[in-house]
């Protein structure tokens, strides 16, 4: 008798927990499926700023939630590329794009130009070392230069094509550190571990930074691609979203944080 | 695209070996004491001594950057005084794969400290041994198995850092880029031959560490 209400206890228990959960689960579902779809947008780490608002002005038009995976294009390319479940991709150069296209993953015809970057040199504002030209980084108390990765980074590839259109390359080389992305690459020099180094407009922070644009036309220009990913949940919420970025209203987002629409 | 430069091999190995020899010579003592004592203060540097195993590689490098980089005490002082630079210097990829891999020596040598019988150490006071000489020939001679598996898994590991190495030695190619760091940089490019041929290499490489590592040890074990 007494295994009985031990086994019905039990019973009763498991069906109470099923039950919680089926209800949390099935509430949740709802509200995503009648209320709130979720878009999901691999974004490379130049757009953190920008798209972080585009997101939020995005979500309230179309009543629904975006998610933003920030990464380094090279490496959300080969998520993507082994099926990690994004929507949307924008990458931070063309190349990526058409190779994701080339191979199927991504819908050809969502594939836009959707912003150019700008590379600049930057230095520290409490510093004493200031640098506003390339030639400028030739100043011996200038010990070390950060740039992202040129082998696989297309800001580390603009900041070298830039020097070596300048002549300055050769000289400058054995004062390069590398960041594997953007990102760290401005974290040596935030940290104060190189005096100089070249990030994205983009990522510029008016308060801690000074930032010199490196004219345009010293390295190819950063042509960047955006496409809905193939097989993706939110087919056309992907495609409203990229609409967004090109709209008015998200170029001028874009444009606050140094973004222009290149011409094709 | 055909030619492989082996730099990163070789130096992948420097640096490791380097980072092993100083994790021996500073990770036993600690391990020792580790195992002699009891207090909080032992059980905080315990603690301690597992955190890099914890602890993201990223957040274990920008430490390391911060507390050894160019705008710390230390970085200005060797910097000033005699021009050195630890980090995106070799010596910083040193200090780094040693802090990732010297919690894996401590641990299996503490744990073959503890499982040395009392009884022989206290045979050994009554014969008027010193403690450091009861160290060197009680307690190492009988803890040895867990003292070279200890050494094994810190070189391994050393050889194998990526996240922190990164953040310390800026990735200079010919300098301070390790193996780890070519092959996500040969990846990242989408170099998938060069990356596939690194990976194979290193691969081999800890196979056959492990393989003569292993057959030491039970060398050792049959006497």
């Amino acid at each position: 008798m007494k295994r009985k209400m031990v086994a019905l206890a039990l019973t009763l228990l498991a069906i109470a927990l099923v039950g919680c959960t089926n209800n949390g689960n099935s509430s949740t579902a709802g509200a995503q499926s009648t209320t709130k779809p979720e878009l999901t947008v691999a974004a490379a780490a130049d757009l953190t700023k920008a798209f972080t608002e585009i997101g939020k002005a995005f979500e309230v038009e179309n009543n629904c939630t975006v998610t933003f995976s920030f990464g380094s294009t090279g490496t959300l390319s080969e998520q993507i590329a082994n099926g990690a479940p994004f929507d949307v991709f924008a990458a931070a150069n063309e190349s990526v794009i058409d190779e994701l296209d080339h191979n199927g993953h991504i819908i050809s015809e969502t594939r836009s130009l959707y912003a150019l970057g700008r590379i600049g040199i930057t230095t520290l504002k409490d510093s004493t070392i200031k640098a506003t030209t390339m030639e400028e980084l030739l100043n011996p108390k200038i010990k070390k230069i950060a740039i992202a990765n040129p082998d696989h980074a297309p800001y580390g590839l603009a900041a070298k094509q830039a020097l070596v259109s300048a002549g300055l390359w050769k000289v400058l080389e054995p004062k390069m550190v590398y960041g594997k992305n953007i990102s760290e690459t401005l974290t040596f020099i935030t940290t104060g571990n190189a005096e100089a180094g070249f990030i994205a407009l983009s990522l510029n922070d008016e308060d801690t930074l000074n930032f010199s644009l490196v004219d345009a036309d010293m390295h190819e220009p950063l042509r960047q691609a955006i496409a809905v990913i193939e097989g993706a949940k939110e087919e056309e919420l992907g495609k409203k979203f990229i609409e967004y970025i090109l709209s008015d209203k998200g170029q001028k987002i874009m444009n606050t944080y140094g973004f222009v629409l290149p011409e094709e | 695209m055909g030619d492989i430069n082996l730099f990163p091999l070789y130096l992948s190995f420097r640096v490791a070996i380097t980072a092993t020899i100083f994790s021996f010579f500073i990770g036993l003592p600690i391990a020792y004491f580790l195992s002699r004592g009891k207090g909080k203060l032992l059980d905080f540097i315990d603690t301690l001594t597992n955190l890099p195993v914890v602890l993201p590689p990223t957040v274990l490098g920008y430490y390391l950057l911060v507390l050894l980089g160019r705008q710390s005490p230390i970085g200005i002082f060797l910097e000033s005084n005699f021009n050195i630079m630890i980090v995106f210097t070799p010596t910083g990829a040193v200090i780094a794969s040693a802090v990732v891999a010297i919690p894996y020596l401590i641990k299996s040598s503490k744990t073959a400290f503890l499982e040395v019988n009392e009884d022989y150490l206290n045979a050994a006071r009554l014969l008027g041994r010193n403690e450091f000489n009861i160290f060197c020939t009680v307690i190492v001679p009988i803890a040895w198995r867990g003292i070279a598996a200890g050494i094994t898994m810190s070189f391994v590991r050393a050889l194998g850092d990526f996240g922190t190495t990164l953040m310390v030695s800026g990735s200079i190619p010919n300098k301070t880029m390790t193996m780890p760091i070519a092959i996500y940089d040969a990846l990242q490019a989408g170099n998938k031959i060069m990356a596939n041929l690194l990976v194979l290499i290193m691969t081999g490489v800890a196979v056959v560490v492990l393989f003569i590592i292993n057959m030491l040890e039970r060398k050792m074990k049959r006497g």
